[in-house]
Protein backbone atom coordinates (compact mmCIF):
# COMPACT_ATOMS: atom_id res chain seq x y z
CA UNK A 1 0.00 0.00 0.00
CA UNK A 2 1.50 3.08 -0.68
CA UNK A 3 1.98 6.17 1.40
CA UNK A 4 -0.03 9.46 1.53
CA UNK A 5 2.41 11.77 2.78
CA UNK A 6 3.10 15.74 1.96
CA UNK A 7 0.81 17.94 -0.47
CA UNK A 8 -1.30 16.15 -3.09
CA UNK A 9 -3.58 17.75 -5.86
CA UNK A 10 -7.51 16.49 -6.63
CA UNK A 11 -6.27 15.17 -10.04
CA UNK A 12 -9.04 16.75 -12.81
CA UNK A 13 -9.51 15.52 -16.49
CA UNK A 14 -8.64 19.59 -17.38
CA UNK A 15 -5.07 18.12 -15.97
CA UNK A 16 -4.70 14.94 -16.01
CA UNK A 17 -2.05 14.98 -18.83
CA UNK A 18 -0.60 17.80 -17.33
CA UNK A 19 -0.31 16.14 -13.91
CA UNK A 20 0.50 12.69 -15.43
CA UNK A 21 4.02 14.38 -17.42
CA UNK A 22 5.01 17.49 -15.28
CA UNK A 23 8.60 16.95 -13.64
CA UNK A 24 7.25 19.43 -10.68
CA UNK A 25 6.55 17.64 -7.19
CA UNK A 26 3.03 16.15 -7.20
CA UNK A 27 3.26 13.84 -3.49
CA UNK A 28 0.06 12.05 -4.34
CA UNK A 29 -3.04 12.77 -5.42
CA UNK A 30 -7.47 12.35 -4.64
CA UNK A 31 -9.84 10.84 -7.23
CA UNK A 32 -13.51 11.75 -7.03
CA UNK A 33 -14.67 8.27 -6.64
CA UNK A 34 -17.88 8.46 -9.14
CA UNK A 35 -15.87 9.69 -12.08
CA UNK A 36 -13.89 6.02 -12.03
CA UNK A 37 -16.48 3.19 -10.42
CA UNK A 38 -17.62 1.02 -12.82
CA UNK A 39 -16.34 3.06 -15.75
CA UNK A 40 -14.11 1.27 -18.69
CA UNK A 41 -12.53 3.59 -21.72
CA UNK A 42 -10.95 6.95 -21.15
CA UNK A 43 -11.33 6.64 -17.21
CA UNK A 44 -10.08 3.39 -16.80
CA UNK A 45 -6.89 4.16 -18.57
CA UNK A 46 -6.12 7.75 -17.14
CA UNK A 47 -6.49 5.34 -13.86
CA UNK A 48 -3.88 2.66 -14.63
CA UNK A 49 -1.43 5.85 -15.53
CA UNK A 50 -2.44 7.82 -12.92
CA UNK A 51 -1.14 4.71 -10.41
CA UNK A 52 1.84 3.99 -12.20
CA UNK A 53 3.28 7.25 -10.76
CA UNK A 54 1.21 8.56 -7.59
CA UNK A 55 -0.36 7.25 -4.44
CA UNK A 56 -4.08 7.46 -4.83
CA UNK A 57 -6.92 8.45 -2.65
CA UNK A 58 -10.88 7.92 -3.50
CA UNK A 59 -12.86 11.02 -2.71
CA UNK A 60 -16.51 10.26 -3.05
CA UNK A 61 -19.27 12.70 -3.12
CA UNK A 62 -22.27 9.74 -3.17
CA UNK A 63 -21.82 7.72 0.07
CA UNK A 64 -24.89 9.87 1.44
CA UNK A 65 -24.02 8.16 4.99
CA UNK A 66 -27.19 9.90 6.59
CA UNK A 67 -29.02 7.65 3.77
CA UNK A 68 -28.56 3.62 4.38
CA UNK A 69 -25.16 2.74 2.39
CA UNK A 70 -26.31 1.75 -1.43
CA UNK A 71 -24.57 -1.91 -1.60
CA UNK A 72 -24.23 -1.45 -5.36
CA UNK A 73 -21.95 2.00 -4.82
CA UNK A 74 -20.00 0.13 -2.31
CA UNK A 75 -19.13 -2.76 -4.26
CA UNK A 76 -17.96 0.03 -6.99
CA UNK A 77 -16.50 1.71 -4.59
CA UNK A 78 -14.49 -1.38 -2.48
CA UNK A 79 -13.33 -2.16 -6.12
CA UNK A 80 -11.49 1.17 -7.24
CA UNK A 81 -10.22 1.46 -3.73
CA UNK A 82 -8.37 -1.91 -4.14
CA UNK A 83 -7.58 -1.52 -7.58
CA UNK A 84 -5.43 1.88 -6.02
CA UNK A 85 -4.62 -0.17 -3.46
CA UNK A 86 -5.93 2.84 -1.21
CA UNK A 87 -4.81 3.42 2.06
CA UNK A 88 -8.18 4.95 3.24
CA UNK A 89 -11.07 6.64 1.15
CA UNK A 90 -12.95 9.60 2.16
CA UNK A 91 -16.51 11.06 1.78
CA UNK A 92 -18.86 13.91 3.36
CA UNK A 93 -20.93 14.13 6.42
CA UNK A 94 -24.10 15.25 4.75
CA UNK A 95 -27.25 13.33 2.52
CA UNK A 96 -26.62 13.62 -1.18
CA UNK A 97 -29.72 11.46 -1.22
CA UNK A 98 -32.98 10.85 -0.93
CA UNK A 99 -36.10 8.84 -2.31
CA UNK A 100 -33.73 7.02 -5.07
CA UNK A 101 -32.61 10.32 -6.18
CA UNK A 102 -29.32 11.99 -6.75
CA UNK A 103 -29.07 15.24 -5.34
CA UNK A 104 -25.66 16.09 -7.19
CA UNK A 105 -25.03 18.04 -4.22
CA UNK A 106 -23.01 18.07 -0.76
CA UNK A 107 -26.92 18.67 1.48
CA UNK A 108 -26.80 19.38 5.74
CA UNK A 109 -27.96 17.32 8.32
CA UNK A 110 -29.55 18.37 11.71
CA UNK A 111 -26.61 18.46 14.56
CA UNK A 112 -28.54 16.04 16.55
CA UNK A 113 -28.05 12.33 17.71
CA UNK A 114 -30.03 10.60 15.44
CA UNK A 115 -28.46 11.84 12.76
CA UNK A 116 -24.99 11.38 14.21
CA UNK A 117 -25.73 7.53 14.99
CA UNK A 118 -26.86 6.77 11.16
CA UNK A 119 -23.59 8.60 9.91
CA UNK A 120 -21.77 6.78 12.54
CA UNK A 121 -23.65 3.55 11.35
CA UNK A 122 -23.07 4.49 7.36
CA UNK A 123 -19.10 5.04 8.38
CA UNK A 124 -18.52 1.55 9.68
CA UNK A 125 -20.59 -0.18 7.24
CA UNK A 126 -18.37 1.10 4.75
CA UNK A 127 -14.93 0.46 6.59
CA UNK A 128 -16.06 -3.22 6.93
CA UNK A 129 -17.01 -3.86 2.63
CA UNK A 130 -14.00 -1.83 2.30
CA UNK A 131 -11.58 -3.21 4.40
CA UNK A 132 -10.12 0.27 4.64
CA UNK A 133 -10.16 3.42 6.89
CA UNK A 134 -12.92 5.87 6.00
CA UNK A 135 -12.43 9.88 6.24
CA UNK A 136 -15.54 12.11 6.57
CA UNK A 137 -15.38 15.28 5.75
CA UNK A 138 -16.75 18.38 7.37
CA UNK A 139 -18.68 20.07 4.80
CA UNK A 140 -20.00 23.59 3.91
CA UNK A 141 -23.54 24.36 5.15
CA UNK A 142 -25.81 27.61 4.43
CA UNK A 143 -27.98 26.98 6.98
CA UNK A 144 -27.83 25.33 10.42
CA UNK A 145 -30.86 23.01 9.54
CA UNK A 146 -33.90 22.81 12.15
CA UNK A 147 -33.12 19.68 15.05
CA UNK A 148 -30.18 20.74 15.31
CA UNK A 149 -28.98 19.99 19.17
CA UNK A 150 -25.40 20.63 19.54
CA UNK A 151 -22.82 22.83 17.47
CA UNK A 152 -21.18 20.95 14.65
CA UNK A 153 -17.96 20.29 16.52
CA UNK A 154 -20.16 18.14 18.77
CA UNK A 155 -21.76 16.34 15.97
CA UNK A 156 -18.46 15.50 14.10
CA UNK A 157 -17.17 14.02 17.56
CA UNK A 158 -20.08 11.84 18.26
CA UNK A 159 -19.67 10.26 14.69
CA UNK A 160 -16.30 9.43 14.73
CA UNK A 161 -16.48 8.06 18.18
CA UNK A 162 -19.07 5.80 17.42
CA UNK A 163 -17.65 5.31 13.77
CA UNK A 164 -13.51 5.30 14.90
CA UNK A 165 -14.07 6.98 11.07
CA UNK A 166 -10.97 9.41 10.48
CA UNK A 167 -11.52 12.99 9.95
CA UNK A 168 -10.32 15.29 6.59
CA UNK A 169 -10.79 18.50 7.97
CA UNK A 170 -11.47 21.00 4.87
CA UNK A 171 -10.55 24.77 6.49
CA UNK A 172 -11.77 26.16 3.46
CA UNK A 173 -15.27 24.67 4.13
CA UNK A 174 -15.14 26.02 7.73
CA UNK A 175 -13.82 29.39 6.39
CA UNK A 176 -16.67 29.40 4.24
CA UNK A 177 -18.78 28.89 7.31
CA UNK A 178 -17.49 31.53 9.37
CA UNK A 179 -18.51 34.14 6.66
CA UNK A 180 -21.83 33.12 5.81
CA UNK A 181 -22.88 31.70 9.46
CA UNK A 182 -20.89 34.69 10.43
CA UNK A 183 -18.46 32.95 13.40
CA UNK A 184 -14.46 34.00 14.14
CA UNK A 185 -13.17 30.69 12.08
CA UNK A 186 -10.08 30.91 14.69
CA UNK A 187 -12.28 30.27 17.74
CA UNK A 188 -13.76 27.36 16.16
CA UNK A 189 -10.74 25.91 14.64
CA UNK A 190 -9.62 26.41 18.13
CA UNK A 191 -12.21 24.65 19.53
CA UNK A 192 -12.61 21.89 16.68
CA UNK A 193 -9.17 21.18 17.20
CA UNK A 194 -9.00 20.71 21.00
CA UNK A 195 -12.20 18.18 20.64
CA UNK A 196 -10.96 16.37 17.52
CA UNK A 197 -7.35 17.40 16.56
CA UNK A 198 -6.45 13.62 17.12
CA UNK A 199 -9.21 12.73 14.75
CA UNK A 200 -7.72 14.62 11.80
CA UNK A 201 -6.33 12.41 9.01
CA UNK A 202 -6.22 15.02 6.17
CA UNK A 203 -7.06 17.96 5.36
CA UNK A 204 -8.46 19.57 2.13
CA UNK A 205 -7.43 23.01 1.29
CA UNK A 206 -9.12 25.01 -1.63
CA UNK A 207 -10.54 28.50 -2.93
CA UNK A 208 -14.16 29.56 -2.80
CA UNK A 209 -15.34 32.30 -4.83
CA UNK A 210 -18.72 34.76 -3.71
CA UNK A 211 -21.79 35.00 -5.96
CA UNK A 212 -23.29 38.18 -4.36
CA UNK A 213 -25.21 36.42 -1.96
CA UNK A 214 -22.90 33.97 0.20
CA UNK A 215 -19.42 32.63 0.29
CA UNK A 216 -19.69 29.67 -2.24
CA UNK A 217 -17.33 26.31 -2.24
CA UNK A 218 -16.53 26.58 -5.53
CA UNK A 219 -12.58 25.49 -5.97
CA UNK A 220 -12.53 28.36 -8.11
CA UNK A 221 -9.81 29.99 -7.23
CA UNK A 222 -6.31 30.25 -5.81
CA UNK A 223 -6.20 29.26 -0.92
CA UNK A 224 -6.92 32.43 1.12
CA UNK A 225 -4.16 33.90 3.20
CA UNK A 226 -6.42 33.54 6.33
CA UNK A 227 -7.32 29.86 5.34
CA UNK A 228 -3.78 29.15 5.44
CA UNK A 229 -3.48 30.94 8.47
CA UNK A 230 -5.89 28.58 9.68
CA UNK A 231 -4.06 25.72 7.88
CA UNK A 232 -0.78 26.57 9.86
CA UNK A 233 -2.45 26.31 13.28
CA UNK A 234 -3.94 22.71 11.83
CA UNK A 235 -0.42 22.09 11.61
CA UNK A 236 0.97 22.74 14.64
CA UNK A 237 -1.84 20.66 16.50
CA UNK A 238 -1.74 17.73 14.65
CA UNK A 239 1.49 17.35 12.93
CA UNK A 240 1.93 17.31 9.42
CA UNK A 241 -1.15 15.32 8.17
CA UNK A 242 -1.52 14.76 4.10
CA UNK A 243 -2.90 17.84 2.79
CA UNK A 244 -4.67 18.14 -0.41
CA UNK A 245 -5.33 21.37 -2.75
CA UNK A 246 -8.65 20.93 -4.49
CA UNK A 247 -9.04 22.78 -8.24
CA UNK A 248 -12.55 22.30 -9.66
CA UNK A 249 -14.24 24.79 -11.15
CA UNK A 250 -12.46 27.62 -13.62
CA UNK A 251 -9.44 25.24 -13.66
CA UNK A 252 -6.00 27.12 -14.73
CA UNK A 253 -2.99 25.89 -16.53
CA UNK A 254 -1.34 22.89 -14.68
CA UNK A 255 1.95 25.02 -13.59
CA UNK A 256 -1.13 27.57 -11.64
CA UNK A 257 -2.80 24.52 -10.12
CA UNK A 258 1.14 23.20 -8.67
CA UNK A 259 2.41 26.82 -7.16
CA UNK A 260 -0.95 26.22 -5.05
CA UNK A 261 0.37 23.13 -4.11
CA UNK A 262 4.19 24.69 -3.52
CA UNK A 263 2.40 27.10 -2.03
CA UNK A 264 0.93 25.01 0.96
CA UNK A 265 3.99 22.82 0.85
CA UNK A 266 6.40 25.45 1.91
CA UNK A 267 3.88 25.99 5.68
CA UNK A 268 3.87 21.97 5.44
CA UNK A 269 7.08 21.61 5.28
CA UNK A 270 7.65 23.81 8.23
CA UNK A 271 5.97 21.26 10.46
CA UNK A 272 6.85 17.62 8.47
CA UNK B 1 -36.41 9.47 12.94
CA UNK B 2 -33.15 10.74 10.43
CA UNK B 3 -35.69 9.09 7.47
CA UNK B 4 -38.46 11.11 8.59
CA UNK B 5 -36.15 14.07 8.55
CA UNK B 6 -34.88 13.24 4.71
CA UNK B 7 -38.28 12.52 3.66
CA UNK B 8 -39.33 15.58 4.44
CA UNK B 9 -36.39 17.06 2.73
CA UNK B 10 -36.80 15.20 -0.27
CA UNK B 11 -40.55 16.90 -0.80
CA UNK B 12 -39.00 19.98 -0.27
CA UNK B 13 -35.96 19.46 -2.50
CA UNK B 14 -38.31 17.94 -5.61
CA UNK B 15 -40.44 21.24 -5.06
CA UNK B 16 -43.37 19.46 -3.47
CA UNK B 17 -43.43 21.54 -0.53
CA UNK B 18 -42.67 25.07 0.09
CA UNK B 19 -39.76 26.37 2.05
CA UNK B 20 -42.13 27.38 5.29
CA UNK B 21 -44.52 23.71 4.86
CA UNK B 22 -40.89 22.04 5.19
CA UNK B 23 -40.00 23.86 7.92
CA UNK B 24 -43.64 23.39 9.53
CA UNK B 25 -43.44 19.37 8.82
CA UNK B 26 -39.79 19.16 10.00
CA UNK B 27 -41.23 21.08 13.57
CA UNK B 28 -43.68 18.22 13.78
CA UNK B 29 -41.55 15.92 13.05
CA UNK B 30 -39.24 16.75 16.73
CA UNK B 31 -36.90 19.22 14.36
CA UNK B 32 -37.42 22.19 15.97
CA UNK B 33 -35.22 25.06 14.82
CA UNK B 34 -35.41 26.35 18.67
CA UNK B 35 -33.32 23.45 19.33
CA UNK B 36 -30.28 24.44 17.45
CA UNK B 37 -28.04 26.27 20.27
CA UNK B 38 -25.22 27.57 17.53
CA UNK B 39 -25.16 30.11 14.25
CA UNK B 40 -26.72 33.48 15.53
CA UNK B 41 -27.40 34.45 12.05
CA UNK B 42 -29.31 31.71 10.73
CA UNK B 43 -32.95 31.67 10.46
CA UNK B 44 -34.99 28.63 10.16
CA UNK B 45 -35.87 29.70 6.42
CA UNK B 46 -32.39 29.90 5.55
CA UNK B 47 -32.53 26.43 4.16
CA UNK B 48 -34.60 27.65 1.28
CA UNK B 49 -30.83 28.49 -0.89
CA UNK B 50 -30.90 24.33 -1.11
CA UNK B 51 -33.76 23.98 -3.86
CA UNK B 52 -31.69 26.51 -5.46
CA UNK B 53 -28.51 24.92 -5.22
CA UNK B 54 -29.13 21.08 -6.06
CA UNK B 55 -31.11 22.74 -9.27
CA UNK B 56 -27.79 24.69 -10.12
CA UNK B 57 -26.04 21.60 -9.51
CA UNK B 58 -27.80 19.44 -12.36
CA UNK B 59 -28.29 22.09 -14.34
CA UNK B 60 -24.71 23.28 -14.57
CA UNK B 61 -24.02 19.23 -15.60
CA UNK B 62 -26.57 19.16 -18.29
CA UNK B 63 -25.70 22.26 -19.75
CA UNK B 64 -22.36 21.32 -19.66
CA UNK B 65 -23.33 18.08 -20.72
CA UNK B 66 -25.06 19.85 -23.96
CA UNK B 67 -23.18 23.01 -24.48
CA UNK B 68 -24.05 22.85 -28.48
CA UNK B 69 -27.78 21.46 -27.62
CA UNK B 70 -28.04 24.43 -25.22
CA UNK B 71 -26.03 27.03 -27.48
CA UNK B 72 -28.67 25.89 -30.74
CA UNK B 73 -31.54 26.10 -28.10
CA UNK B 74 -30.59 29.57 -27.00
CA UNK B 75 -30.50 30.62 -30.34
CA UNK B 76 -33.45 29.43 -32.03
CA UNK B 77 -36.18 31.92 -32.36
CA UNK B 78 -39.13 29.95 -33.00
CA UNK B 79 -41.65 30.52 -30.25
CA UNK B 80 -43.81 27.60 -30.23
CA UNK B 81 -41.01 25.52 -29.28
CA UNK B 82 -40.30 24.96 -25.43
CA UNK B 83 -37.71 26.74 -24.01
CA UNK B 84 -33.71 25.07 -23.29
CA UNK B 85 -34.89 26.10 -19.16
CA UNK B 86 -38.32 24.27 -20.17
CA UNK B 87 -36.45 21.43 -21.77
CA UNK B 88 -34.25 20.55 -18.75
CA UNK B 89 -36.88 21.11 -15.72
CA UNK B 90 -38.86 18.78 -17.53
CA UNK B 91 -36.07 16.37 -18.78
CA UNK B 92 -34.78 16.19 -14.86
CA UNK B 93 -38.43 15.67 -13.73
CA UNK B 94 -38.81 12.91 -15.84
CA UNK B 95 -35.62 11.01 -15.39
CA UNK B 96 -33.85 12.32 -11.95
CA UNK B 97 -30.33 11.39 -11.49
CA UNK B 98 -30.06 7.72 -9.94
CA UNK B 99 -26.42 7.36 -10.13
CA UNK B 100 -23.42 8.86 -8.52
CA UNK B 101 -21.79 9.75 -11.93
CA UNK B 102 -23.77 12.75 -12.69
CA UNK B 103 -23.06 12.24 -16.33
CA UNK B 104 -25.24 9.05 -16.22
CA UNK B 105 -28.02 11.38 -15.58
CA UNK B 106 -27.43 13.13 -18.88
CA UNK B 107 -27.29 9.97 -21.04
CA UNK B 108 -31.68 9.47 -21.79
CA UNK B 109 -31.71 13.29 -22.82
CA UNK B 110 -30.91 13.07 -26.79
CA UNK B 111 -34.18 10.11 -26.70
CA UNK B 112 -36.21 12.22 -24.30
CA UNK B 113 -35.90 15.33 -26.92
CA UNK B 114 -36.92 12.86 -29.72
CA UNK B 115 -40.22 11.29 -27.57
CA UNK B 116 -41.32 14.79 -27.32
CA UNK B 117 -41.13 15.59 -30.69
CA UNK B 118 -38.49 18.56 -30.76
CA UNK B 119 -37.03 19.52 -33.44
CA UNK B 120 -34.53 17.13 -35.44
CA UNK B 121 -31.37 20.02 -34.92
CA UNK B 122 -31.99 20.06 -31.35
CA UNK B 123 -32.23 15.63 -31.44
CA UNK B 124 -29.08 15.22 -33.28
CA UNK B 125 -26.63 17.97 -31.54
CA UNK B 126 -27.90 15.75 -28.18
CA UNK B 127 -27.27 12.38 -29.61
CA UNK B 128 -24.22 13.49 -30.73
CA UNK B 129 -22.81 14.70 -27.53
CA UNK B 130 -24.42 11.54 -25.91
CA UNK B 131 -22.83 9.21 -28.52
CA UNK B 132 -19.14 11.20 -27.63
CA UNK B 133 -19.49 10.26 -23.98
CA UNK B 134 -20.61 6.67 -24.28
CA UNK B 135 -17.59 5.94 -27.14
CA UNK B 136 -15.43 7.74 -24.52
CA UNK B 137 -16.47 5.04 -21.88
CA UNK B 138 -16.13 1.44 -23.03
CA UNK B 139 -13.83 -0.67 -22.99
CA UNK B 140 -12.07 -2.38 -26.45
CA UNK B 141 -12.52 -5.81 -27.49
CA UNK B 142 -9.98 -7.63 -29.47
CA UNK B 143 -12.44 -7.12 -32.60
CA UNK B 144 -14.86 -3.34 -32.43
CA UNK B 145 -18.15 -3.97 -32.36
CA UNK B 146 -20.67 -0.98 -33.66
CA UNK B 147 -23.46 0.41 -31.30
CA UNK B 148 -20.74 -1.10 -28.28
CA UNK B 149 -17.54 0.44 -29.27
CA UNK B 150 -17.38 2.14 -32.19
CA UNK B 151 -20.45 4.08 -33.40
CA UNK B 152 -21.55 5.34 -36.89
CA UNK B 153 -24.39 7.97 -37.25
CA UNK B 154 -25.84 10.17 -40.23
CA UNK B 155 -27.30 13.12 -39.45
CA UNK B 156 -29.37 15.50 -41.38
CA UNK B 157 -27.01 18.68 -39.94
CA UNK B 158 -23.62 19.10 -39.82
CA UNK B 159 -23.59 18.68 -35.98
CA UNK B 160 -19.83 17.89 -35.78
CA UNK B 161 -18.55 21.38 -37.21
CA UNK B 162 -21.41 23.54 -35.27
CA UNK B 163 -20.43 21.23 -31.87
CA UNK B 164 -17.04 21.88 -32.50
CA UNK B 165 -17.76 25.75 -32.47
CA UNK B 166 -19.82 26.09 -30.18
CA UNK B 167 -18.06 23.93 -27.62
CA UNK B 168 -15.11 26.43 -27.87
CA UNK B 169 -17.48 28.84 -27.05
CA UNK B 170 -17.45 30.41 -30.72
CA UNK B 171 -20.74 33.28 -31.27
CA UNK B 172 -23.35 33.05 -33.49
CA UNK B 173 -22.54 29.52 -35.13
CA UNK B 174 -24.76 28.39 -37.82
CA UNK B 175 -26.22 24.74 -38.05
CA UNK B 176 -25.82 23.64 -41.36
CA UNK B 177 -28.53 21.36 -43.25
CA UNK B 178 -25.59 19.31 -44.24
CA UNK B 179 -26.34 15.34 -44.51
CA UNK B 180 -23.39 14.49 -42.50
CA UNK B 181 -22.07 10.78 -41.18
CA UNK B 182 -19.35 9.88 -39.02
CA UNK B 183 -17.99 7.28 -37.07
CA UNK B 184 -17.03 8.11 -33.79
CA UNK B 185 -15.03 6.00 -31.26
CA UNK B 186 -12.39 6.08 -28.81
CA UNK B 187 -8.92 5.32 -30.68
CA UNK B 188 -7.21 2.10 -29.77
CA UNK B 189 -3.85 3.92 -30.13
CA UNK B 190 -4.12 7.00 -28.35
CA UNK B 191 -7.05 7.03 -26.47
CA UNK B 192 -8.71 9.74 -28.05
CA UNK B 193 -11.85 10.94 -28.82
CA UNK B 194 -11.99 10.19 -32.42
CA UNK B 195 -14.71 11.99 -35.10
CA UNK B 196 -14.43 10.95 -38.85
CA UNK B 197 -16.37 11.72 -41.57
CA UNK B 198 -17.31 8.69 -43.05
CA UNK B 199 -18.20 7.23 -46.69
CA UNK B 200 -19.73 3.98 -47.33
CA UNK B 201 -17.16 2.31 -47.76
CA UNK B 202 -15.85 3.78 -44.32
CA UNK B 203 -19.34 1.84 -43.23
CA UNK B 204 -18.84 -1.31 -45.24
CA UNK B 205 -15.11 -1.62 -43.71
CA UNK B 206 -16.69 -1.14 -40.37
CA UNK B 207 -19.10 -3.73 -40.56
CA UNK B 208 -17.14 -6.39 -41.93
CA UNK B 209 -14.75 -6.10 -38.88
CA UNK B 210 -17.09 -6.30 -36.81
CA UNK B 211 -18.97 -9.23 -38.68
CA UNK B 212 -22.15 -7.78 -39.39
CA UNK B 213 -22.29 -7.29 -43.11
CA UNK B 214 -20.15 -10.05 -45.30
CA UNK B 215 -17.33 -8.97 -47.31
CA UNK B 216 -18.53 -11.23 -50.26
CA UNK B 217 -21.05 -8.99 -51.36
CA UNK B 218 -20.51 -4.87 -52.05
CA UNK B 219 -23.18 -2.07 -52.43
CA UNK B 220 -23.34 -1.15 -55.61
CA UNK B 221 -20.22 1.52 -56.57
CA UNK B 222 -18.04 0.55 -54.04
CA UNK B 223 -14.85 -1.65 -55.13
CA UNK B 224 -12.89 -3.74 -53.18
CA UNK B 225 -9.85 -1.29 -53.02
CA UNK B 226 -11.88 1.25 -52.06
CA UNK B 227 -13.68 -0.44 -49.03
CA UNK B 228 -9.45 -1.51 -48.23
CA UNK B 229 -8.51 2.08 -48.78
CA UNK B 230 -11.35 2.82 -46.18
CA UNK B 231 -10.21 0.08 -43.83
CA UNK B 232 -6.66 1.68 -43.74
CA UNK B 233 -7.62 4.94 -42.93
CA UNK B 234 -10.31 3.76 -40.18
CA UNK B 235 -7.06 1.84 -38.45
CA UNK B 236 -4.77 5.06 -39.39
CA UNK B 237 -7.37 7.09 -36.76
CA UNK B 238 -7.58 3.80 -34.45
CA UNK B 239 -10.93 3.02 -34.61
CA UNK B 240 -10.46 0.13 -36.37
CA UNK B 241 -7.32 -2.45 -35.17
Amino acid sequence: MRTVRGVGVGFRREIAEGLLTTSRPVDWVEIVSENFIGLEGRPRELLRRCADRFAIVPHGVTLSPATAPDPAYLAGLSELAARVDAPFVSDHVCFSRTGGQEWLDLLPLPFCAAAARRVAASARTTQEVLGRPLLLENITTYAVMPGSEWDETTFLRKILEESGAGLLLDVTNLYVNSVNLAFDPHARMEELLTALGPCVRQVHLSGPTHDGQRLVDSHASAVPAVVLELFERVLRACGPVPTLVEWDARIPAVDTVLDEVDRARRVWERFA
Amino acid sequence: MIDAYLEIMHGYLVGRESESATADALERAGFSPSSSPVAPSSSPSTFGVYRELVTRQWRAVLDHFFRAARAFALASSRTDDPTWDELALAFHQAHPPTEGNPNVFCLPFAAYLEARGCGAELVELADFAVTRYRAMHVAHGPTPVVEADVFARTYGFDVVSFSRAAEAGEAGCLLAAVPTTVVIGRSRRTGALRVVRASLGALVALSEADGSASSDQLPAGLTRALVESERGALALEGLLP
